[in-house]
């Protein structure tokens, strides 16, 4: 397949060049030239200049092409050298850079980030591949090359500033002092970090399983991972510091409970940004908490939950309108609850059990279950596939019995002091235990105790593609991620489906003569020539 | 530390075509943006600030009261999140335009 596929690619990406060919032009040199002489015969200097500038520019960055274009070969000579798998990828660009006229500066920038990545990607199967001297040297070209475009991204931030600074100054005169003051607010409460992590999120699209191993992998543990899930920039724990591992939990149950985020970080950044007393108040709440949290009826939320599609009820009844309205109930002390006469504003458990165990929430669930409840935030949450992991394990079987040793105090003693300095205690106690982490081992070998595992929506595309593969005969490769590492060079012998499970995937790689066979869930692989 | 939180800001320097950057450039460049997106929500704030508050802001803000510090900023940016989304989205738009 090797080659169908690629050679399919190649041959988009020759019609695409030569696409842009037509319209980018390879006249663009004699028009200029032309151009040029035409101006020094009628005299105009000012053109003459302009345009001879133009023409130099143009052979300027011609030339680089050319250097680039032999880089590439000797790149290619070397992996030959080094008998390991060429990666075509570097034809390809080869290709597209041949095609010089067609090319830009941009092109050649991002060209250039792209193979050294791969270059990288390989190194990682391939470790000899970073000690070849022209790779080496490849790397310093590429290094240089994001240099220069890094002092061009710091002239257009530095623009921005320079436009920023003006405004400020102008607020600054007709109120003098005050965009300071809230600054200094800004950075004390750390909604600076709130911004960065905004920031983060917004540019760091990644796919939804990697991003995944990517949480799952960090410092703070797994179990932020699947709340994180519930929050719609999943990404900000992976860019966290450890210190600020408590904003991402913050986040997470802001999010979980449904609550405008911006009015929970707002009224609770403080207690992690603030002073030491401010933390010492939090923690002495936390300890209070116990007595409210005996206070959730976890049984008839259990008995619910053996009836529910598990995947999908509580962010369904979370969202509805009608748990936004006994969520605002619940704040304004009218909640029809047995816990709610110890409302604390701040404890976010407390605030989840309440609004939970009340009679409004189980209308809202009744609804749920019998399908009525307000159908445009049931569509909102249908889209999120981020609730699926998270879903699929707090509903669990498993989950709920978690749940309930920590209510009787029989969770695994040491994740619980680990969980101790969290504001929302409770349900970290419970995700950080070995029973939640022996249930989200099952989540992902596709062994939950639960419905039918659903796969998302890239997955099931990339299943099908796997399928029609298979079907032609053809040999397909896909990248196995192993820990925080892609492996390539795994081929896929078989796809196990069934009912009930998630797919998986029988793989095969070779090692010298022998071969190796695993299988894995569908969520560990991707094809090897996905585009980057 | 800062090594892993640059790693991880691969994808991002990525977009831009800056993954060759060394770890130390990448956290720079992050820091300007930052800085930057957050200078521009407290403009947008100020602009939610009528003349007659600016003396009740000025006092909330000098003041050590950081509970009423932030319910003030609660109240004039209930929709943080949106403005936070539109600035980052604007600066990362301006910064991309013709690099």
């Amino acid at each position: 397949m090797e080659n169908k596929n690629e050679s399919e690619i190649w041959e988009k990406d020759e019609a695409l060049s030569k696409e842009s060919k037509k319209t980018e032009s390879p006249e663009t040199f004699e028009t200029n030239d032309d151009d040029l002489e035409k101006a020094k015969e009628i005299g105009n200097e000012e053109k003459q200049e302009t345009i001879g500038k133009e023409v130099s520019e143009v052979r300027t960055e011609t030339k680089e092409f050319d250097q680039f274009i032999e880089d590439v070969d000797r790149f290619n000579e070397s992996f030959e050298i080094s008998k390991t798998e060429k990666p075509k990828i570097f034809d390809r660009f080869k290709g597209l850079l041949s095609k010089k006229e067609t090319a830009d500066q941009r092109d050649y920038e991002k060209l250039s980030q792209d193979i050294s990545k791969r270059v990288f990607e390989y190194g990682k199967v391939n470790p000899d591949i970073l000690n070849n001297d022209s790779i080496k040297e490849f790397l310093e070209k590429a290094k240089e090359i994001a240099n220069e475009r890094a002092d061009r991204v710091d002239k257009k931030i530095e623009g921005l500033n320079k436009q920023t600074a003006e405004e400020i100054e102008k607020v600054n005169k007709e109120r003098p002092g005050l965009f300071d003051k809230i600054s200094e607010r800004f950075n004390k409460n750390g909604l600076e970090i709130v911004i960065a992590l905004g920031l983060l999120a917004m540019l760091a699209a990644m796919p939804r399983e990697a991003l995944l191993d990517k949480i799952a992998s960090g410092d703070v543990g797994m179990q932020i991972n699947t709340l994180l899930s519930q929050l719609n920039l999943p990404q900000i724990h992976s860019f966290l510091p450890a210190k600020y591992a408590n904003l991402a939990l913050i986040a997470s149950t802001a999010a979980v409970l449904r609550v405008a985020k911006s009015d929970f970080l707002t009224r609770n950044i403080k207690k992690y940004f603030g002073s030491n007393d401010l933390k010492e108040e939090v923690i002495q709440e936390e300890e209070k908490e116990p007595k409210e949290t005996e206070d959730f009826d976890v049984s008839s939320r259990e008995e619910v939950v053996e009836k529910k599609d598990t995947g999908e009820s509580f962010n369904q009844v979370a969202g509805s309108a009608e748990h936004q309205e006994t969520f605002k109930k619940y704040q304004e002390g009218e909640l029809d609850s047995k816990g709610n006469e110890k409302v604390d504003d701040n404890d976010m458990n407390e605030s989840f059990n309440q609004v939970a165990g009340s009679t409004e929430y189980q209308e809202a669930f009744k609804k749920y279950q019998e399908g009525e409840l307000n159908s445009k935030e049931n569509e909102k949450i249908d889209d999120n596939d981020m609730n699926e992991s998270f879903n699929q394990v707090a509903g669990s079987a498993e989950y709920q019995e978690a749940f309930k040793k920590y209510q009787g105090g029989e969770l695994d003693d040491e994740e619980k002091k680990e969980a101790g300095d969290d504001i929302n205690e409770s349900f970290n106690q419970v995700a950080g235990s070995a029973e939640y982490q022996e249930a989200f081992k099952k989540y992902q070998e596709g062994k939950l105790d639960n419905e039918e595992m659903k796969i998302n929506k890239e997955e099931l595309e990339m299943l099908n593609t796997l399928k029609e593969m298979i079907a032609k005969g053809e040999k397909v490769e896909v990248k196995y991620k192993k820990g925080l590492d892609w492996e390539f060079g795994w081929y896929v012998t078989d796809i196990k489906e069934k009912k009930g499970k998630r797919p998986s995937v029988s793989l095969k790689r070779f090692q010298g003569n022998d071969a190796k066979y695993i299988n894995v869930d569908l969520s560990k692989i991707e094809l090897a020539k996905k585009k980057y | 530390m800062e090594k892993e939180i640059t790693n991880k800001c691969e994808s991002i320097m990525e977009e831009m075509g800056l993954s060759a950057l060394d770890d130390k450039r990448k956290q720079e460049i992050m820091d300007k943006m930052v800085g930057l997106v957050c200078d521009r929500i407290i403009l947008k704030l100020m602009g939610r600030i009528s003349d007659v508050e600016v003396d009740e802001a000025n006092e909330i803000m000098t003041s050590e009261d950081e509970d009423r510090q932030l319910e003030f900023l609660r109240i004039k940016m209930p929709d943080f999140n949106e403005i936070l989304d539109e600035e980052i989205n604007a600066v990362k738009a301006e910064i991309l335009k013709d690099l």
